[in-house]
């Protein structure tokens, strides 16, 4: 029995489920979880059986990291990608992201996050034993560093990178600064700082 | 100039604190969130209307429950960065006296607070500094987890954001000066000096290379490498921009040892007025409000004299004191405060 002023136990339970989610708040979870009393029996089974199976079909890549229900994703296999270009990420979503792209044609590796003391991630804690292996196996040219332009990003950039200084391949860094399409009355000041140190000559 | 009048414990000082929260999102009192906030309450709202450089009102509203919502003109803004200096506050408050007296941490919260109001990259560089900063020393005290190739990544970031800092902050000590003695603020005498010094350790380190910024880069990196032993036994990074001081020298001789309680409050008045000649200038914009809380009381009446007259060059005043001191004129609003609430103003001009 729950108190009076209390939701039932496993309704609750549900709401307790759901603000455990980034950016949901506990009364965006009681919208949520009251939506979800409503919907008919089957969708309820479907969703219940969704989660179930999430963690048992999806995994990462044995070699990239990247999301996928086979031992390799989609990407590896693919044989008419740039085997030379490997781009360096933190998380699987954004390989997603610049798959949307659709301007980069070469292979990914996932980092599963970025080397931040304060969260207590060392190089341990992240796939670069992985991505060392990677580039003593696969004929890789390029890499490209793509972590976040925040302190810990940069740091991590840096690491990788002094971590590969002998081996023979160019490493590279995105570049960071004015969002295509956008006003530059919109950009913060150290975004446009950053596409000022970053500017090129027209040629 | 707006003159707040009252009893002792009547919410003058709580009417100032609102107004410099609405500009800095901090109060000049305390760093706590719960000193803040009313007792037996869970939160606190504020709003005002301020006026942007073009004389444009600017609505600003603040709500501090379990999460702080931050509204302008009734539009949600999610950075705090964004929301601050929408109008800019310099204090001339009694805790004050402490920037002269007190931990070499409340002057650099002086110069950062000051610089930050005046240029608005350098809030981002401190704050990833102050990140940098942070990891760095939490590899230092965790040496098996973390090797020494991932702290000197993080020293690459240190480096460029420390030098950022370093600079804005020399900048800053050297514009003090330049203002402390070109206008000479009226309140110091003429045959006195004050001066301030920008100090640290990196400074030390820097200065024979102070213009070429790989120059810096190198330096700065020598100087974290030599105390690297020492830092890992501490766990503390002991070269920095968070070590520095900026010492307040009058007449060639240190003030927080020498000078006397009246000298330190001239001084850290002066200070003040140096500042908002800064920021002025920066901006390029005269609007600064000038939250003023019974400074005068130590002063003596020559001091008093020329504070006022300082103080009534062009800005808006929010001024609270018990009673109007004789020096100050007569001014062009008066509000008494009593238990919490405002009277209607008094204009002058209606009684003249």
């Amino acid at each position: 029995m729950s108190k009076p002023g209390q939701y039932p136990e496993a309704l609750h339970h549900i709401i307790a489920c759901f603000s455990r989610l980034p950016g949901i708040g506990r009364r965006t979870a009681e919208r949520l979880a009251i939506a979800i009393m409503s919907w008919p029996e089957e969708h309820l089974a479907d969703f219940g059986t969704a989660l179930c199976e999430l963690r048992q079909r999806v995994h990462p890549c044995a070699i990239c990291g990247n999301f996928t229900e086979t031992p390799t994703c989609a990407i590896c296999q693919d044989e008419t990608r740039q085997r030379g270009l490997l781009c360096v990420v933190e998380h699987a979503s954004q390989v997603m992201a610049l798959e949307n792209s659709a301007c980069f044609h070469g292979l990914y590796h996932v980092l599963g996050g970025k080397l931040s003391p304060l969260s207590g991630k060392g190089p341990d804690d992240l796939r670069l034993a992985e991505l060392q292996e990677r580039l003593r196996q696969q004929p890789i040219t390029e890499l490209i560093i793509a972590t976040s332009p925040d302190v810990e990003g940069e740091a991590t950039a840096h690491f990788i990178a002094n971590m590969l200084a002998d081996l023979p391949i160019t490493i590279s860094r995105i570049a960071a600064g004015v969002p295509v399409g956008s006003d530059l009355n919109f950009a913060d000041a150290a975004t446009l700082a950053m596409a000022l140190q970053g500017r090129r000559q027209i040629d | 100039m707006n003159c707040f009048i009252g009893r002792n414990g009547q919410g003058k000082t709580n009417l100032l604190e609102a107004v410099y929260y609405l500009s800095l999102l901090r109060s000049f009192r305390t760093s706590r969130l719960a000193d803040l906030i009313s007792w037996k309450k869970n939160g606190f709202v504020l709003s005002g209307q301020a006026r942007d450089s073009a004389g444009r009102p600017v609505d600003l509203a603040v709500s501090q429950g379990l999460e702080r919502k931050l509204l302008i003109n009734h539009n949600p803004v999610y950075r705090a960065s964004d929301f601050i200096n929408q109008f800019v506050c310099v204090t001339f408050i009694p805790q004050d006296l402490e920037l002269i007296q007190g931990d070499a941490l409340l002057r650099r919260r002086f110069m950062d607070i000051a610089i930050s109001q005046s240029s608005p990259g350098f809030l981002r560089h401190l704050q990833a500094y102050g990140n940098a900063l942070k990891s760095r020393n939490a590899m230092l005290r965790n040496l098996d987890k973390y090797p020494r190739t991932m702290i000197t990544a993080y020293d690459c970031q240190m480096i460029r954001e420390g030098i950022a800092v370093e600079l804005a902050r020399k900048e800053f000590a050297r514009d003090i000066n330049q203002s402390l003695e070109e206008k000479s603020v009226s309140l110091l005498t003429a045959e006195r000096r004050l001066e301030v010094r920008y100090l640290s350790r990196l400074s030390n380190l820097l200065q024979c290379s102070d213009d070429d910024p790989d120059q810096l880069e190198a330096t700065y990196r020598q100087g974290l490498e030599k105390s690297y032993e020492r830092d890992c036994r501490y766990g503390y990074t002991a070269i920095g921009p968070h070590r520095a001081d900026l010492s307040c020298i009058l007449d060639g001789n240190l003030l927080n040892r020498y000078g006397s309680q009246g000298e330190c409050r001239i001084a850290s008045l002066a200070l003040r007025f140096a500042c908002l000649d800064i920021i002025r200038r920066r901006r390029g914009d005269d609007d600064v409000t000038l939250i003023v809380d019974d400074v005068f009381g130590e002063l003596d009446a020559f001091h008093r004299r020329h504070f006022f007259a300082e103080l009534t060059h062009g800005s808006q005043v929010l001024l609270a004191c018990t009673a109007i001191p004789p020096e100050l004129g007569r001014p062009d609003r008066l509000y008494n405060v009593s238990a919490g609430t405002l009277s209607s103003p008094q204009e002058k001009h209606e009684e003249e």
